[in-house]
């Protein structure tokens, strides 16, 4: 089928920005490149969600690439938190599958919205304690921080909670085509302990496998349109590469707060898309 | 075992299969792409570009497979590592994985 070679560069651009973006916030992209699909493109959610698994896949791998190579990325973490994730993926996915689109697009923006608030909350209550975190209360870690040049120690807590939470985590990335980043961030770094930077980059690392199990069971179902398949990794893969490349030099507190403005703005068109509400539209 | 401790982990092999899966799907991408917008499938009589597996276009399959081979690959690599040096319990995680991701690949297929 042949497709207009102005929709190819629109669908290129979109998911070079949303790989960008995910792979500076640990995302996946998928937050970014569902909404712009389904917005821009008035494309039907669940075609949107199963391209998003493509494209978050993409992502995981690129940016995954820049992390483990700077040591940043904690694999055994990622193993443990993986099985829960995958197994909630595929909840998810097979929920995803018999939901209204209008429902997923609410739900979208809610989840988005609570993980905003979640965020924010932190940024206001944790302060120097989130910098200097609890050590010696648990399983004693470490990595190199590139914006201060020196070894940040940190103590992974709460190991049982974790890996419970990333099932939850995993269920609506299958639901929402997300990856899962999106609540894996905020599950190791809030509840883990984990410093935001290794919690980004542990999730774009196990994303690549909860986002391949909701793209086998979208494409067994017949929600990927193959023809677009082509400009959305390219896009991803060269905005992944740029994110993460962009996210060393970045400090925790900046990131943070381009996570809440981010997830914020998406959360409302999400939200008021699936109610019908037509709000600045480009 | 700290972070930087867990480079050992078969990280460089890990790194290096992902890196050439992503390359391939990337070539096969560009490629298509360009096929696409230059109009040369129209000219190019090929049993390349015309091939077709899964109703997904020859170009675009191999970009996908190379896809899913990075998850399944870096899972084999971690879960070998894992046994290797006595972690069992990672091990049989990972490989439990490996598994689920190859079922859902085979109703496909199948």
């Amino acid at each position: 089928m042949r497709v207009e070679i102005l929709f190819l560069l629109y669908i290129l651009s979109t998911s070079f920005i949303a790989g960008m973006i995910g792979s500076l916030l640990g995302l996946g992209g998928g937050i970014i490149l569902v909404p712009a699909l389904t917005i821009l493109f008035d494309m039907p959610i669940h075609e949107a969600i199963g391209l998003s698994f493509i494209g978050v896949l993409v992502n995981s791998s690129s940016s995954s690439l820049v992390y483990i190579k700077n040591g940043i990325t904690d694999i055994r973490l990622s193993s443990i938190l993986e099985i829960g994730a995958v197994i909630g993926s595929i909840v998810g996915a097979y929920t995803a599958l018999s939901t209204d689109s209008n429902v997923l697009s609410i739900i979208f923006g809610i989840v988005l919205g609570y993980v905003a608030i979640d965020m924010y909350r932190k940024t206001r209550t944790m302060k120097e304690n989130d910098i200097k975190r609890e050590l010696n209360s648990g399983e004693e870690r470490e990595y190199f921080e590139e914006s201060t040049k020196k070894m940040v120690k940190y103590s992974l807590l709460r190991k049982k909670e974790g890996i419970i939470l990333s099932s939850v985590g995993g269920i609506f990335a299958g639901l929402l085509g997300v990856g899962g980043g999106v609540i894996f961030v905020p599950i190791m770094n809030r509840i883990m302990n984990v410093p935001i930077k290794v919690a980004i980059a542990t999730s774009s690392f196990m994303i690549g496998a909860t986002s391949l199990v909701g793209m086998l069971i979208f494409f067994n179902n017949g929600f990927i349109d193959a023809v677009i398949v082509s400009p959305i990794i390219i896009g991803m893969f060269f905005g992944a590469q740029l994110g993460s490349r962009i996210n060393m030099g970045l400090t925790e507190k900046l990131l943070t707060n381009i996570f809440i403005l981010v997830v914020i703005y998406i959360a409302f068109r999400m939200f008021t898309n699936g109610l019908g509400i037509e709000v600045f539209n480009i | 075992m700290t972070a930087i401790d867990e480079r050992n982990l078969g990280e460089d092999l890990i790194l290096k299969m992902m890196k050439l899966l992503l390359m391939i799907s990337i070539t096969m991408s560009i490629a298509s792409v360009i096929i696409e917008i230059s109009f040369m499938d129209q000219y190019i009589i090929s049993a390349m570009v015309n091939a077709s597996l899964l109703g997904i276009d020859l170009l675009e399959f191999l970009a996908i497979l190379a896809l899913f081979m990075i998850p399944v690959v870096r899972l084999s690599i971690m879960a070998i590592e894992f046994c290797k040096l006595g972690n069992y319990i990672n091990g049989v995680t990972e490989s439990v994985v490996l598994i689920i991701i190859l079922v859902l690949a085979a109703r496909i297929v199948i």
